[in-house]
């Protein structure tokens, strides 16, 4: 495993060791080895994803050898599920590769029925959907809410990401900055060892070996005891602390945890609290469907809504920041919130194995719940393609909305299923414009040209700019909507960060990406 | 309509050709559409600075939109831990040269592509070189090369020659992040009118806390790399590609950690601190070098609008990008 750790050192700084063993555990799919399907395939496969799978019927032609990499000039003619299953699996030999040289229509109409087929897959990644638009959305309501589906577009300059999933919990969000040092809050062990310490009968010598956040909680007790007021405010406090006769008496001194102090006096005046998105979660914990309620993370929150009702606040993440201080302070401060926070842990333990016997909690998992419950995430997803906001920035001609791209992928899908996968033309114009009124803009007309003016509307734009690029995905943007798919993908497989929820657009012209929740 | 011309030898350019044989409808006013245009992009010369993640990238773009004539250059070897990005290196290349094998790699795949290695440091050519280049486009992983590479382009522009404008592309990555920048020398704010942007170096703890007061697992590594090894090894300068030395540095970092009753010292640590390592993924680098060819694309053909100056891009949460155009500063010490 050492070789290992070296080669992938640097991307395990980003999802350690347990976030590369679910990455390892992983299979995905790939519809259609386009250039936009083998650039987010490498992008797995080079970090070690466990196996892929390609489904792919088509034989390689000169376009796409003009656009993707992973081909080569004498594959002319090959199958092209075949010359990429080879060519990435090259790229890393411990990642396991096939294929089927089915088109995915021929395919879903085999084994349309068979969910089982799917269900070994972790990510199932769609690319050139708009050209297989029947079994794209079939696909979609065959394993909406099993496995979440990644459907990656590009033409041209333009491109689109969308990430199908009916619901995501994640626990390792990275999403976490703010230290839980509970000053205005400390538990008993706290409360005494900052009463042993007697912070206002210090010496200088002894005062400077004393970490800010014990300060800062002497400070904040002081201030509630003179003023009554458990809520003070930054300035106040601020200035309270600076004119203490201690702070005041030592300031010439300079020393290092009094500039501290000084400098993050605000974490005085924050108050323990639980998140509004941790209480909606922990609200939503009341309403799940019974499969759900009994898979851990679930059973988790109830078990963290039991100890917020008993305890007012959240577990102790038990980390604490760097603050200057004596090495033996920081380490007896640094022992009190580990200690608080392994009680802490035990709790949720014992609540979690009282809601459910059976549901099976590591301790691993335990330990990230814990120590990542102010952060937790739980995003709802959705199967829809459309929705009000993307309707209206159509009919009003927004220039600065870059929905018009996604509105034309959707279009172009249904002209190609109308006309057997075959790319509009410029003569085609109208039928496109038809499309897109009767079926996603409830019959109303798109402007046709921009407000007060004789140019063209933005969506006409972006209608003729696709049209122009016949279809062809370019390298470039084939390349970055790879990487965004492959980032994408891999908070997935990893159960970490947290990805696109749920439609994004990239504009190679105005390079710029946007997105939105349809 | 044009007649597509086919390629007699290498790849088919179906995929570009589009975007230079018409007007479209977001093109600038000035661009006539024509096959002129594709045969101006073959003959443009490019300079890729760096072969590492971005570089990779960046080559293979470059290779399939419509470059011919691209020299990289990239001091660097082979190490294992880049194999898991740089996707033109196997476990065979460690040791070699990365702008070498890069190239060959390219030339393997892509067989009408005219790429030229240099294994040397940027800063050790010529003016002369720098001067035959079209464009630069740079995937560097430090600072202080960057800024050398932006003073050069800026010397060697002479407002009174078009000619000797070298617009130049730099991108940079950092886990899920990553710029990437469009600077016309004198036209724009240059890399030394943002290097405020740039991020820190490296993070410097103070050697009273490292020496007296350690807290962290970090203060005792750098107490150990700063401290006791310039003592032990008077004679020998610390390599952090030598397992040797790490070895030696780990169990002294251990030992002091032990001793102040400090946990969580680890080997990885111990590298992350002392190599100042950035995490990097293959699909950031995907992102921010395609987003640097893109942009090289359309500033050498002019068939769309170009970036203007910076995009930044961050996927760590839900992705998005930011967008900004600084003024060139009126006191930047190099195009002030």
């Amino acid at each position: 495993m050492v070789v290992n750790e070296q080669k992938y050192d640097r991307q395990l700084r980003l999802w350690a060791s347990d976030g590369q063993q679910d990455l390892e555990e992983s299979h995905v799919c790939l519809i259609n080895a386009t250039s936009t399907g083998c650039e987010i395939l490498k992008n797995l496969v080079l970090p070690n994803v466990g196996q892929f799978t390609i489904i792919d019927g088509e034989s390689i032609s000169e376009r796409d050898l003009s656009s993707n990499f992973f081909l080569e000039e004498g594959d002319y003619g090959k199958l092209r599920a075949a010359v990429a299953t080879e060519s990435l699996k090259e790229l890393n030999p411990s990642v396991h590769g096939q294929y089927l040289g089915t088109s995915i229509d021929d395919f879903l109409i085999e084994h349309c029925s068979v969910s089982s087929f799917w269900n070994k897959f972790s990510l199932i990644i769609f690319t050139s959907s708009f050209k297989y638009n029947v079994s794209f959305h079939k696909l979609v309501s065959l394993i909406y809410g099993k496995i979440p589906i990644l459907e990656a577009n590009s033409v041209g300059f333009y491109g689109s990401l969308k990430l199908i999933f009916n619901e995501r919990t994640i626990i390792q969000t990275h999403l976490n900055e703010i230290p839980d040092l509970r000053i205005d809050l400390p538990w008993p062990e706290l409360s005494d060892y900052l009463n042993g310490l007697n912070i206002e009968k210090l010496s200088i010598e002894e005062l400077k070996n004393i970490p800010y956040s014990l300060l800062l909680m002497n400070f904040r007790r002081k201030y509630v005891d003179a003023t009554g007021n458990e809520k003070p405010t930054r300035k106040d406090f601020k200035k309270f602390v600076e004119t203490d006769e201690l702070v005041k008496d030592i300031r010439y001194a300079a020393l290092e945890n009094i500039e501290e102090l000084l400098k993050f006096s605000w974490r005085g005046t924050t108050r323990t609290t639980i998140p509004s998105t941790i209480q909606q979660i922990l609200e939503d914990s009341n309403t799940l469907s019974s499969p759900l309620s009994s898979s851990p993370f679930w059973v988790l929150v109830k078990a963290l809504k039991r100890f917020v009702n008993e305890n007012g606040c959240l577990p102790l993440s038990g980390k604490i920041v760097d603050m200057a201080s004596s090495t033996e302070k920081y380490i007896e401060l640094q022992k009190l919130y580990r200690e608080k926070a392994e009680k802490d842990k035990k709790l949720i333990e014992e609540y979690a194995s009282d809601i459910s016997a059976e549901c099976i909690v590591s301790q691993a998992l335990l330990d990230n719940f814990c120590k990542n419950s102010q952060y937790l995430v739980v995003q709802k997803g959705s199967k829809d393609f459309v929705n009000n906001k993307m309707v209206n920035a159509i009919l009003t001609g927004d220039n600065s909305s870059r929905v018009s791209i996604q509105m034309a992928f959707l279009t172009l899908g249904v002209f190609c299923e109308n006309h057997e996968h075959q790319y509009p033309k410029m003569e085609d114009l109208p039928e496109l414009i038809d499309i897109t009124e009767t079926r996603f803009l409830n019959g109303n007309k798109v402007p046709l040209s921009s407000k007060g003016g004789d140019e063209d509307s933005k969506y006409i734009k972006t209608l003729k700019e696709f049209i122009r690029m016949e279809g062809c995905e370019m390298i470039n943007t084939a390349s970055f909507i790879g990487g965004l798919g492959g980032q994408e993908a891999l908070k997935i497989l990893t159960n970490q960060y947290v990805p696109l929820n749920n439609t994004l657009v990239y504009d190679g012209i105005e390079s710029s990406i946007e997105k939105w929740k349809v | 309509m044009f007649k597509r011309q086919k390629m007699i030898n290498g790849r088919d350019e179906s995929s570009i050709t589009p975007a230079l044989i018409s007007q479209g409808p977001f093109t600038i006013e000035d661009f006539e559409g024509g096959l002129q245009n594709l045969e101006q992009l073959h003959s443009k010369k490019i300079l890729v600075l760096g072969a590492g993640g971005l570089g990779c990238e960046i080559l293979k773009n470059m290779a399939l939109s419509g470059f011919k004539h691209i020299d990289v250059i990239d001091m660097d070897t082979i190490d294992i831990s880049n194999l898991n990005r740089q996707f033109l290196f196997r476990t065979k290349d460690i040791g070699k040269s990365k702008a070498i094998v890069a190239c060959e790699f390219i030339r393997k795949r892509v067989k009408d592509v005219n790429v030229t290695p240099h294994f040397a440091k940027i800063q050790t050519m010529g003016d002369d070189f720098f001067k035959q280049f079209d464009l630069i486009i740079s995937g560097l992983d430090n600072i202080e090369a960057r800024r050398w590479v932006n003073s050069l382009v800026i010397s060697l522009y002479d407002v009174n020659d078009d000619d000797s404008l070298i617009p130049m592309i730099d991108g940079g990555t950092e886990g899920f992040r990553g710029q990437s920048r469009v600077i016309f020398p004198r036209l724009t704010a240059c890399y030394e009118c943002t290097l405020s942007l740039a991020p820190a170096v490296k993070t410097q703890y103070p050697v009273c806390t490292i020496a007296n007061t350690p807290r962290l697992p970090e203060h005792c590594i750098e107490y150990v790399n700063l401290i006791e090894w310039p003592k032990q090894f008077p004679d020998k300068k610390f390599d952090a590609d030598n397992p040797d030395d790490v070895t030696w540095l780990y169990d002294r970092s251990l030992d002091r950690a032990k001793q102040f009753n400090i946990s969580g010292v680890t080997r990885s640590l111990a590298l992350g601190v002392v190599k100042n390592i950035i995490p990097a993924i293959a699909s950031t680098n995907a992102i921010i070098a395609a987003s640097c060819v893109n942009e090289a694309f359309k500033v050498l053909t002019s068939c769309n609008p170009n970036l203007e100056y910076c995009m930044q891009y961050s996927g760590d949460n839900e992705p998005f990008t930011f967008n900004f155009a600084p003024e060139q500063q009126a006191d930047c010490p190099i195009c002030g």
